[in-house]
């Protein structure tokens, strides 16, 4: 049995199917990529899997479970977390106070506990920031000492490393990263392949599904390629195989090229 | 000197019913990005469901015989149930049907909204004349000159007949009520969660929060601030008519966009500045009293020009 498996997902916005009849499934330890032109439907497609738009026809299914129609919050707490194209980052917050936000669901302090702060409460958050340390640590160790720094002052492939250890702090079976690399130079693109692959290295039985637009990225990370294109999926396997598929190559550069 | 004190006084007084509102508002706006405009209403509203349920609770002899403290804490507990379902109606029926349109609709249909409110409190609260006499009569007599049905408002807080109590009550409830409040958002989960949806909704929902129940909750706090802020409001005035929550509500909101929306110190700063601006014109020009308002209001426009994000607000740049 598949981790994710969705089958015939298809979302209509107004008359027109931004994602149509997709049937996808990942396993557990693997990272697939998804490519495709602008417009193709890979970022609503990740917005239908982790619930922010209702599917209008097929299923998700997270372990054998149904998830299609839960709200993102009860997707979330299922073990699905992601990070989005552009920053979504509360700049007024430090560093560790960004990484915490991810362990917000699991943290049992109630009100009264915040009132009284027993050590119970004291000992749980001295936890949740040992963590979330722990995990901005593996990507870079310097970003320890800027901990309580504002996020807005932060770098932006800090701010980045950030998002992902916010959404990998609370141990995920499924993460799905929106363009990781966008708006980082060649150099800190490198430096965040390395960042997933030792995402891999941390936590072997997650699954990534990832979108980008860079090659580089996408022909060395990623095990399997899924392309999009018009809503549909195009093509499916490795990326060499993928990447000289006629379709693919069409969808990409036209008729001409074929 | 003392007639300033006095002032000051009245300033600080005006000021914290209007604070609440603010609060009411930019708790709205918060965690919505939406402009609740009844909410002036929904106060009043709360006042007037006190004001009937003292008639009542006063008719049945329940006033005399249970201790002033109690029946004022159950008046102030219906008030708060009548204004968190007003709330939690205004949310269901103004503003979600709207979600996904632009803002200027949930904000026509809350104006629409607070007609309506202040229409069927005028519809209920006919003219009494007999709750009236009482505070337009004798020497400190208070000319009504606004308002169709103009109702006394108990003055429940004004214990052995002084004002100075009164006055010293308003202040610190609300004073308390900023307190629970900055504790609430600041310390509490579900005031940190509603605090992350103001800022970023997206990471909101991919953090695992439930937006709407947050939402709904949003409503059920403003609700009893508003709640206490009528209460508050009527007791100060002395009398309410039905169409109090319009100005009050402007008002709230002028201070809220003073001191910069989203920011709960904002609207304190906001309301205190134009209850100032207002007291202060009312005192000292010469038949100030009707120019009060046009100042307070030029002073709000002025800050719209000069400083838009207000007092605290800060400046958002949109990145294209």
């Amino acid at each position: 049995m598949a981790l994710l498996e969705t089958k015939d997902l298809s979302i209509n916005f107004g008359g027109l199917w931004a994602v149509k009849d997709v049937d996808f499934t990942i396993d557990s330890q693997e990272v697939v990529g998804l490519i495709g032109p602008n417009g193709s439907g890979k970022t609503t497609f990740l917005n239908i899997i982790s619930g922010i738009y209702p599917a209008t026809k097929g299923t998700v299914h997270l372990r054998g479970e149904d998830i299609t129609g839960l709200k993102p919050y009860e997707i979330f707490k299922k073990g699905m977390s992601r990070t989005y194209q552009s920053s979504r980052l509360c700049w007024d917050l430090s560093v560790v106070d960004n990484i915490m936000a991810g362990l917000v669901t699991k943290q049992k302090a109630g009100f009264l506990d915040v009132i009284l702060r027993p050590k119970k409460t004291n000992d749980e958050i001295y936890q949740s920031v040992q963590e979330c340390m722990d995990m901005i640590s593996y990507f870079n160790p310097k970003l320890i000492d800027r901990r309580y720094e504002l996020t807005k002052n932060i770098p932006h492939i800090d701010r980045r490393r950030i998002e992902i250890s916010r959404a990998l702090v609370g141990h995920p079976a499924v993460l799905l990263l929106d363009e990781p690399t966008a708006g980082l130079n060649d150099e800190e693109t490198m430096s965040m392949m390395e960042d997933i692959r030792k995402i891999k290295e941390k936590m072997q039985d997650i699954c990534i599904i990832i979108i980008e637009h860079d090659m580089k990225v996408m022909e060395s990370v990623p095990q399997r390629i899924v392309v999009f294109n018009a809503g549909m999926k195009i093509a499916e396997g490795l990326y060499k195989d993928v990447v000289k598929d006629p379709d693919v190559v069409h969808a990409y550069l036209g008729g001409a090229a074929v | 000197m003392e007639y300033l004190l006095d002032l000051i006084w009245s300033a600080v007084l005006l000021g914290c019913t209007y604070t609440l509102v603010a609060i009411g508002f930019s708790l709205f706006f918060g965690v919505m990005d939406v402009v609740v405009f009844c909410c002036g209403d929904i106060a009043i509203f709360g006042a007037f469901s006190i004001l009937a349920s003292y008639t009542i609770l006063n008719s049945l002899g329940i006033m005399t015989a249970w201790p002033l403290l109690l029946v004022i804490l159950l008046l102030l507990l219906i008030g708060i149930i009548f204004c968190m379902a007003l709330g939690l109606l205004t949310h269901r029926f103004s503003i979600k049907p709207f979600e996904k349109s632009s803002a200027l609709m949930p904000l026509l249909s809350t104006i629409a909204l607070g007609t309506v409110i202040r229409e069927v409190i005028g519809l209920m609260f006919m003219p009494a004349t007999n709750g009236l006499a009482d505070v337009v009569a004798g020497e400190n007599a208070i000319h009504v000159v606004s308002g169709r049905n103009p109702q006394s408002f108990p003055s429940l807080l004004s214990l052995g007949g002084s004002t100075d109590t009164r006055n010293i009550i308003i202040v610190a409830v609300t004073v308390v009520i900023l307190l629970l409040l900055f504790f609430f958002l600041n310390k509490t989960k579900m005031g940190l969660s509603m605090q992350a949806i103001s800022q970023n909704k997206e990471l909101s929902l991919m953090t695992g929060i439930n937006v709407s129940r947050s939402i709904v909750i949003t409503f059920v706090i403003g609700g009893v601030v508003l709640a206490i802020s009528g209460f508050l409001l009527g007791n100060y005035q002395t009398i309410m008519s039905f169409d109090n929550g319009s100005m009050f509500g402007i008002k709230g909101f002028s201070a809220a966009v003073v001191g910069g929306l989203r920011n709960t110190w904002g609207a304190i700063l906001g309301g205190m500045l134009l209850a100032f601006v207002e007291v202060m014109v009312s005192g000292y020009v010469p038949n100030g009293s009707a120019y009060a308002s046009i100042i307070a209001f030029v002073v709000v426009v002025v800050f719209i020009i000069f400083k838009p994000e207000g007092i605290i607000g800060e400046k958002t740049v949109e990145k294209v």
